[in-house]
C-alpha cells in the first residue's frame, strides 16, 4: 500500500477574475463573512462521499469553490443569490457537509453559501404543534430546543449531531423513527427558500390551491433553491418507550414479521431487522459488555466489520469478495428490533399485540436487551473513514426502498450483483405500511491500488443500482443523489426527467443553482 | 379551430358531443385519450379553458378508463385507471379485505383522476395526524405527450416528489392515466361514542393531541350544546385497533375537561338517497370560530391542521378551483409554454 499523495493548496484551480469580482463584491456586502482562503476552499469541496475522501488521499482535490459565504439571515442568502445570478456563477448551499452522494463538490466553482449562521428557533406553538426553524440550525440543537420546552421533531437520523435542517429538506432526510414520526418531508407545514431568479417563496400551508410546491421543492439538492425556513409539526414528548427484540431463521421471515406488524395497523417507531451477517456484526459483542453495540451501516462497517476482516483475513482477501460473501452465507439467524414511543399505555399495547404477531411469524423473544442496547449507542456512526482509506479499503452505504412484494427480490438481486465486487450486508429499516427502506453496507478493496479500487468502487454502485432499478426499487431512500446516483435517477425518472428540467427552468433559468448534481 | 372540431368529431365519432358551447371528449382507451390530447396540442387549443377567440371549451372524460389490477395483496395496492370512482375501487377491495381509508362523501363519488388532481389533492388521513397521497405511484402523460411515470416506493429521496405535480394540479402540468393506490385493511369492527367538551378550543386541543397520539379517527360530528361542545366520534378498525384509538382520544378528552356523554347530536346524517352536501377544507381554528357561533359539522379526513368539513364552516370550497401562487403559476408555465393542458381561465 503507498503512502497518501500530499496536498498542497497550490493544487487548487485559480480564481477567475468572475469569481474575483464576485468575492470583491460579496465582501463589501458581508465584511469579515467571505473567504477565497485555499483552506476554506478545500474544507468546501466535499462532503462525506467515500469516493472523495479517497481522491484525497491519491492528492487529487475534489473540484473546490471559488468563494465561501457565511450569510447571517435570509436577506443575505437572497442578495447572494442574486449576485450570482448577475455573474453567472454557481451557488451551492452548504449545510453541514454529513452528505454522503458528493452533493457539495463545486464541479463548476462557483459560491459556497454555509447556512450554519441561520440557527434561529422560535419557541413552539404549543397549540398548533409547529416550530418555525431556521434552516443551518444543527439537528441536535433543534431537538434539545424543543425537547426543553416539552416536545419532540421526531426527526433522529444518524447525522443529528452534524447535519442541518436545511441539508434535511434538501435531501429528504429520514430518522431512525421514521415508521411513527415519517421523513422530514412528513413534519413540513410550510417552507422558506430563495430560488436560483433570487425570488423568496413561501410555501403555502393547507388548505392551498394547486400542487404542494414543498414538494416539488423538497429533494432538490441545492438545484432550484436554498431553503432558509421551516415551519415544522412536533409532537409532545413521548412518556414511555417500550423495547422488543426478535430471532427470526431466515430474511424472510423477519421481513414477513414486520409486513404484519405494518399492515396491522401498528406503528413501532423503531423497526430494524439485520441480515445474517450484520446480525453476527450486531450480536458480536454481548449485550452490555461495554454499554456498546454499533447501530447504523456505516458505523457498523466503519467501526466493526473492516476491523473484524483486517484480523480475519487480510484486506488482499476483499479482492476476492465472493469468497468472504459465500463464508458469511454460513450465517443464518436474524435480529428483529422494535421500538414504541408515546402515551404509555398506548406504546405498551402496541409492544404487546406485536410481541403476539411477532412470535406468531416464527420469532424468539429475546426480550428487550438488544433493542435497549441499540437505542443507547444509536448515533455511534463512525464517520473516520480514513483509517479505512489508509488501509486500501473502502466502505460505503447503500439504502433504497421498494413496496413489499419487491423487497426481497431487491435483497437478492442487489447482493448477486454486488457480490463480485464487496462484502455486502444488510438490514431492513424505515418501514412503512406499503413496504421499507433496504440498507446495504459494502466493504471492498482492490489488489491494484487505489485506481483500481476507485475503478471498482464505481463498477460497484453501477451494478448495485441496476440492479435495484431491475428489481422495481427507487434509488434512493434518505441519502439523496448528489453526483453519485445521478445517472441511476436519470434511469429511473425515463421521460419523467422532463419535468424536473421544467422545474428547473421555472425556478433556475440561469442553471447556477449546484449544477451537475441530481441529474446529469 | 374549426378544423380541431371536426377532427375531434372523426377520431371519436359517438364520443365527441358538442353542447352548451362546449365540447365533450369521453374517449373509451388511453391511445384516444392521447389522441385527443395530440389533436389539441397541435391545434392550439385549450383543454378544459375556452379556446382562443372564445371557442368553445373542450373538455375530457376519463370514465371509461376504469381497469383495476393488478392487485398486490402483500403491500395492499392496487393499479387502478383514472376513470373509477373511489366507490367502484372500495367495492372490489372488499373482496380482498382492503378499502381506500375512511374519505369524505363527496371525495368516495369522485373518479379517482379528479380525486387526485383536483382540489382534495388525492389525500387522505394517516396516523399521526398526518395527510397522505393514497396514490403510491402514478402514470401520466405530460404536455407534451409523453409519459411520466413514478416509481412506487413507500418513500424516496429521489429529488423532488414527481407525484406532486400532478397530485391537485387540475390535469394542467399532466394529466393521470392511472395510479397505483395503497390500501388498507378492512375494519372488521367501528364504534360510535359521544363526548362532552367544556369549550371549542378544548374540543380541538383534544382532537389535535389525540390524533399526533396516533388515534385514527374516521369522522366526528360536532355541535354546541348547553354551553358546552357535543362531539361524536366513529372509529373503526380492528377490534383492538378501534380499542387503541378511543383509548388515546379519550384520554386527551379527559385531559381536556370532557367526559363521556348520552346526549345525541341534533345534526342528522345527510340521507343516503341524495348527493352529499357541499364540502371544504377547513383549519381547526375555523372550526372553533364555526362552534362559538353556534355552528355544527360533520368532519372527514382528519389531521392536526385541519379537516373536509360539511356544514357551517368557513373554509376552501372544494367543488371549485382557486388561484395558484406566482410560482407554481411559472412552473406550470415552464412545463406546458401553450397551456395546452389548460391555463388560466
Amino acid at each position: 500500500m503507498t503512502a497518501p499523495a500530499p496536498l498542497s493548496a497550490s493544487s487548487l484551480p485559480p480564481l477567475s477574475a468572475l469569481a474575483q469580482a464576485a468575492a470583491a463584491e460579496l465582501s463589501s456586502l458581508f465584511p469579515g463573512r467571505v473567504s477565497t482562503a485555499d483552506e476554506d476552499r478545500l474544507s468546501y469541496a466535499r462532503d462525506m462521499w467515500p469516493k472523495a475522501i479517497l481522491w484525497i488521499r491519491q492528492g487529487k482535490i475534489p473540484p473546490p469553490p471559488d468563494v465561501v459565504v457565511w450569510p447571517d439571515n435570509e436577506e443575505e442568502v437572497q442578495k447572494t443569490v442574486q449576485l450570482a445570478r448577475r455573474h453567472k456563477l454557481p451557488v451551492i448551499p452548504f449545510g453541514a457537509g454529513s452528505g454522503v452522494c458528493g452533493g457539495v463538490t463545486a464541479v463548476r466553482g462557483g459560491i459556497s453559501l454555509d447556512l450554519k449562521r441561520l440557527e434561529k428557533v422560535e419557541p413552539v406553538d404549543g397549540e398548533r404543534f409547529t416550530v418555525d426553524a431556521d434552516a443551518g440550525v444543527l439537528g441536535e440543537v433543534l431537538e434539545r430546543r424543543l425537547n426543553a420546552q416539552g416536545y419532540t421533531l421526531g426527526h433522529f437520523p444518524s447525522s443529528i449531531f452534524m447535519s442541518t435542517l436545511g441539508g434535511w429538506l434538501a435531501a429528504r432526510s429520514a430518522g431512525q423513527l421514521s415508521t411513527r414520526y415519517g421523513k422530514i418531508e412528513d413534519m413540513v407545514c410550510s417552507l422558506r427558500a430563495v430560488t436560483g431568479r433570487g425570488d423568496l417563496v413561501q410555501t403555502p400551508e393547507r388548505p392551498h390551491a394547486g400542487p404542494d410546491l414543498a414538494e416539488l421543492l423538497m429533494g432538490s439538492e441545492g438545484t432550484l433553491c436554498v431553503f432558509t425556513r421551516a415551519r415544522l409539526r412536533v409532537h409532545p414528548a413521548p412518556e414511555h418507550r417500550a423495547f422488543r427484540a426478535f430471532r427470526y431463521r431466515s430474511v424472510e421471515a423477519g421481513v414477513e414479521a414486520i409486513r404484519r406488524v405494518l399492515r396491522d395497523g401498528l406503528r413501532p417507531a423503531v423497526v430494524r431487522l439485520y441480515d445474517p451477517f450484520d446480525t453476527a456484526l450486531v450480536g458480536r459483542k454481548k449485550p452490555h459488555e461495554d454499554g456498546k453495540t454499533s447501530p447504523s451501516g456505516r458505523g457498523l462497517v466503519q467501526g466493526e466489520l473492516v476491523p473484524f476482516l483486517t484480523r480475519l483475513v487480510a484486506p488482499r482477501a476483499l479482492g476476492n469478495p465472493k469468497l468472504v460473501n459465500r463464508a458469511a452465507d454460513l450465517f443464518r439467524s436474524c435480529l428483529l428490533i422494535l421500538m414504541f414511543e408515546g402515551e404509555t399505555r398506548r406504546a405498551l399495547q402496541e409492544e404487546g399485540q406485536s410481541r403476539e404477531l411477532c412470535i406468531a411469524a416464527g420469532g424468539a423473544d429475546l426480550g428487550d436487551g438488544p433493542a435497549q442496547d441499540w437505542y443507547r449507542t444509536r448515533y455511534d456512526v463512525s464517520y473516520r473513514m480514513s483509517p479505512v482509506v489508509d488501509g486500501g479499503m473502502l466502505a460505503d452505504t447503500f439504502e433504497v426502498a421498494a413496496t413489499w412484494d419487491k423487497v426481497l427480490d431487491v435483497y437478492e438481486r442487489v447482493r448477486a450483483a454486488a457480490a463480485p465486487l464487496a462484502f455486502t450486508m444488510c438490514h431492513f429499516s424505515h418501514a412503512y405500511v406499503e413496504g421499507c427502506s433496504l440498507y446495504f453496507s459494502f466493504a471492498l478493496a482492490s489488489p491494484g491500488g487505489d485506481r483500481a479500487l476507485e475503478t471498482r468502487y464505481d463498477d460497484l454502485w453501477k451494478a448495485g443500482l441496476s440492479a435495484a432499478l431491475a428489481a422495481g426499487a427507487t434509488v434512493s431512500h434518505h441519502h439523496g443523489i448528489g453526483l453519485l446516483k445521478s445517472r441511476a435517477l436519470a434511469e429511473q425518472l425515463g421521460d419523467a426527467r422532463r419535468m424536473i428540467h421544467g422545474l428547473k427552468r421555472a425556478l433556475d433559468p440561469d442553471g447556477i443553482m449546484n449544477p451537475g448534481k441530481l441529474l446529469p | 379551430m374549426s378544423d380541431l372540431y371536426e377532427q375531434l368529431r372523426d377520431s371519436l365519432g359517438p364520443r365527441y358531443e358538442a353542447k352548451d358551447g362546449a365540447a365533450r371528449c369521453s374517449p373509451r382507451s388511453e391511445r384516444e385519450l392521447l389522441l385527443v390530447l395530440k389533436l389539441v396540442r397541435d391545434h392550439g387549443g385549450k383543454l378544459g379553458r375556452p379556446g382562443p377567440d372564445g371557442a368553445p371549451c373542450i373538455t375530457l372524460s376519463r370514465r371509461a378508463l376504469q381497469l383495476l389490477g393488478p392487485w398486490d395483496d402483500a403491500s395492499g395496492t392496487v393499479l387502478a385507471e383514472a376513470g373509477a370512482t373511489l366507490e367502484e375501487i372500495d367495492r372490489a377491495a372488499a373482496s380482498r379485505q382492503l378499502t381506500v381509508g375512511p374519505t369524505s362523501p363527496r371525495a368516495f363519488a369522485l373518479e379517482l383522476g379528479d380525486f387526485l388532481e383536483g382540489p382534495y389533492g388525492g389525500l387522505r388521513s394517516v396516523p399521526g395526524g398526518r395527510l397522505e397521497p393514497l396514490s403510491l405511484a402514478v402514470t401520466a402523460v405530460m404536455p407534451d405527450g409523453l409519459y411520466a411515470a413514478s416509481r412506487a416506493a413507500p418513500r424516496h429521496a429521489a429529488g423532488p416528489s414527481l407525484d406532486a405535480f400532478f397530485l391537485g394540479g387540475g390535469g394542467r402540468m399532466g394529466l393521470l392515466l392511472r395510479a397505483q393506490l395503497r390500501l388498507v385493511p378492512r375494519p372488521s369492527s367501528s364504534r360510535l361514542n359521544t363526548f362532552s367538551l367544556p369549550t371549542p378550543s378544548a374540543f380541538v386541543a383534544a382532537v389535535r393531541r389525540g390524533l399526533l397520539g396516533g388515534s385514527c379517527v374516521e369522522r366526528l360530528r360536532v355541535e354546541p350544546k348547553k354551553g358546552r361542545v357535543l362531539m361524536e366520534a366513529k372509529f373503526a378498525g380492528s377490534q383492538s385497533a378501534v380499542d387503541r384509538d378511543l383509548a388515546v382520544l379519550g384520554t386527551q378528552i379527559l385531559n381536556q375537561g370532557g367526559r363521556l356523554s348520552e346526549d345525541h347530536l341534533r345534526r342528522p346524517e345527510p340521507p343516503a338517497d341524495q348527493p352529499p352536501p357541499a364540502e371544504r377544507e377547513v383549519r381547526w381554528e375555523a372550526v372553533a370560530k364555526a362552534l362559538e357561533q353556534g355552528g355544527s359539522a360533520a368532519l372527514y379526513r382528519l389531521s392536526v391542521d385541519g379537516a373536509v368539513a360539511e356544514g357551517q364552516v368557513e373554509g376552501r370550497d372544494l367543488s371549485a378551483e382557486a388561484p395558484w401562487s406566482p410560482a407554481l403559476e411559472a412552473i406550470a408555465a415552464a412545463l406546458d409554454p401553450s397551456a395546452s393542458l389548460g391555463g388560466p381561465p
